[in-house]
């Protein structure tokens, strides 16, 4: 997460916008691979 | 996973979307509050919910990070009798920014979604250093 701050900061700073990816980002409703959807309780 | 607002709530769920490729294990539950009067007691407001109810919500003993549009001392305020609220920890506007991009902005605030996947892990104690890798990710 580290370096995804450094990266995403420098593309901004180089760009003047923010990367594609995280503009156009959309949450994908689903199960992830791996994960079981379970509940916290 | 708590949030409030709709930069917040965007990266509160990338950062939910991040947790649950990086650490599948990690059961997460988001609460996305329209109302902040309903974190406080029926007592002091129409919208407040009850003890019970907001246990079961943000439960009574899991780390909740929640993540605010405002200044983090207000949700503090409106839990602050809450059984859970020792474990609540708020992110939100620090006054910091400038002319920034979106994220940029969020990002100086610690509301963005690697801050908020960093604050999970330093908060959920038995992830430990099974997940120290995807903090320096």
């Amino acid at each position: 997460m580290k370096e995804a701050i450094l990266a995403n900061r420098a593309y901004a700073h180089e760009h003047g916008m923010d990367a594609d990816d995280v503009t156009n980002w959309r949450w994908s409703a689903g199960p992830t691979p791996g994960h079981d959807g379970g509940l916290l309780v | 996973m708590a949030c409030a607002g709709d930069i917040p709530t965007k990266e509160t769920l990338a950062a939910v979307e991040i947790l649950r490729r990086e650490i599948p294990s990690l059961k997460v539950r988001v609460l996305n509050v329209v109302k902040l009067f309903a974190l406080t007691q029926p007592s002091e407001h129409p919208h407040g919910l009850s003890d019970r109810d907001f246990d079961s919500l943000f439960t009574t003993d899991r780390p909740v990070i929640f993540n605010f549009h405002g200044y983090p001392w207000l949700i503090h305020r409106l839990t602050y009798n809450r059984t859970n609220h020792p474990n609540f920890h708020v992110r939100g506007y620090k006054e910091k920014g400038n002319i920034n991009t979106p994220l940029e902005l969020a990002m100086s605030n610690q509301i963005d979604r690697f801050n908020l996947v960093i604050d999970v892990i330093d908060r959920v104690p038995r992830l430990g250093s099974r997940a120290a890798h995807v903090k320096s990710e």
